[in-house]
């Protein structure tokens, strides 16, 4: 028996992780309690799946299954479906002139950010998390979502736009 | 470079995603172009207005405490099979080369006689189904909540049956009912759609890890498989791809 433990590989290589799956699944879900349940899913999935791992990026790897896990527990639980859907196009509108508000938007307090973070469509929201939280490249992102680059610059550069735009009060008719 | 074009190459030229001609294409549009540069800054506001540490959520201790005492459990029941499963299995041969040395002695007389002892437990599950509607008796607990099933079986049987759900295949659950499969406890597990009916028993199982197999008996079609402590026997008077996916979709849910 003179392989180490899988328990204990799973612990040195995946949980130091932890932070950015639970963070993804939150902004994910959008609710404390939800996302607990889907990391503690992702979790355990990952660690039956860990012999599939061939090394390389674990948290990316782990991030993918924290997604994954996240759109079953969606499918799932449609009843309190999120508001939005894909696309958004009504939200979309052009920043046009620099206002005084655009300094502001440094100066927004975390919630009034999250807030507006929280309007997104999922899709928006994820490329926007995986880029700005995890720091991950437009190629890490595309593999995580299975979209196409251009796929994920379009929706990077769209969520940014309404989040500005939602954030400079631009946007008047934000959904509730 | 027109402004439409740079606008779209702001996000990457932000994210470091563009290579050294059209950075410098960016660059030189930025030194010329006033709105641009605004369009810029905002995104670079924004982008700092997303460093605020306030909008990441760590895990909290609770959560971690909780996530090692799951993962200990999952360990636990990922090792624990591995002995008593080669440990029958080992046992099963020894026994099946003691019976059938004689008969036998250049076949495989312990996968013949796992499969023996398949084959009868499809037999008896068909059977006890077959009684079982018949009888009009397919639920002790009639009740379509999984976890309202899965605890009633507790203290029943040395182990908790998975109650999988179904909805995904069109089938909901309608209860559960404490049955016997070749002589050894089972908890059966019934699902409707329309007029089909589809029960899974769940028992201890009685070798090592067996991947999915068909079978047919007296008009029911059967998809059974051993995995970890427990073997899963579906059983349906529906066709045998309907039957077999269902079986492929309750391994993924297990």
């Amino acid at each position: 028996m003179g392989t180490p433990n899988k328990l204990g590989r799973f612990e040195q290589t995946i949980l130091p992780h932890l932070d950015s799956a639970h963070s993804l699944a939150r902004w994910l879900t959008r609710d404390e309690h939800d996302a607990q349940d889907v990391v503690q899913e992702a979790v355990l999935r990952a660690f039956r799946f860990f012999d599939t791992f061939q090394g390389g990026e674990a948290r990316h790897w782990f991030l993918k299954i924290v997604r994954n896990t996240f759109y079953s527990w969606y499918d799932k639980n449609k009843r309190h479906a999120q508001t939005e859907t894909l696309g958004d196009e009504a939200m979309d509108v052009p920043g046009n002139e620099l206002t005084p508000d655009e300094v502001l938007i440094k100066e927004h307090s975390a919630q009034v950010v999250r807030a507006a973070i929280e309007t997104l469509s999922i899709e928006f929201r994820e490329v926007l998390l995986l880029r700005e939280f995890e720091g991950c490249s437009y190629k890490e992102i595309a593999d995580i979502v299975e979209v196409p680059i251009g796929t994920v610059m379009s929706r990077l550069s769209r969520a940014r736009q309404q989040l500005k735009n939602r954030l400079s009060g631009q946007a008047a008719g934000v959904e509730s | 470079m027109k402004c439409q074009d740079c606008e779209e190459l702001l996000h990457p030229y932000l994210d470091g995603e563009l290579d050294a001609a059209r950075r410098s294409a960016v660059d030189e549009h930025l030194r010329d172009c006033a709105g641009c540069r605004h369009e810029l800054q905002r995104l670079q506001a924004l982008r700092g207005a997303l460093q605020n540490p306030e909008l990441r959520y760590a895990a909290s201790e609770t959560l971690r405490h909780r996530l090692m005492g799951e993962l200990k459990k999952a360990d636990a029941r990922e090792r624990r099979p591995a002995w008593p499963a080669w440990g029958a299995a080992i046992a099963a041969g020894v026994l099946a080369v003691a019976l059938f040395w004689n008969f036998a002695p250049h076949g495989g007389p312990s996968l013949e006689q796992l499969a023996k002892m398949d084959d009868a437990m499809v037999d008896s599950a068909v059977d006890q189904q077959q009684d079982a509607q018949k009888d009009d008796h397919l639920t002790e607990l009639a009740s379509a909540d999984a976890k309202a099933v899965q605890s009633w079986f507790s203290g029943k049987l040395a182990y908790v049956p998975p109650v999988p759900d179904l909805s995904a295949q069109g089938y909901t659950l309608v209860g559960g009912r404490l049955d016997k499969v070749n002589g050894e406890a089972a908890a059966a597990l019934t699902y409707q759609h329309g007029d089909d009916v589809v029960t899974v028993f769940v028992c201890a199982a009685q070798h090592g890890d067996k991947g999915l197999d068909l079978d047919s008996d007296d008009g029911y079609q059967v998809a059974y498989w051993t995995r970890g402590q427990l073997s899963f026997w579906v059983v349906s008077k529906l066709d045998l791809d309907h039957v077999k996916a269902l079986g492929a979709a309750i391994q993924q849910a297990t």
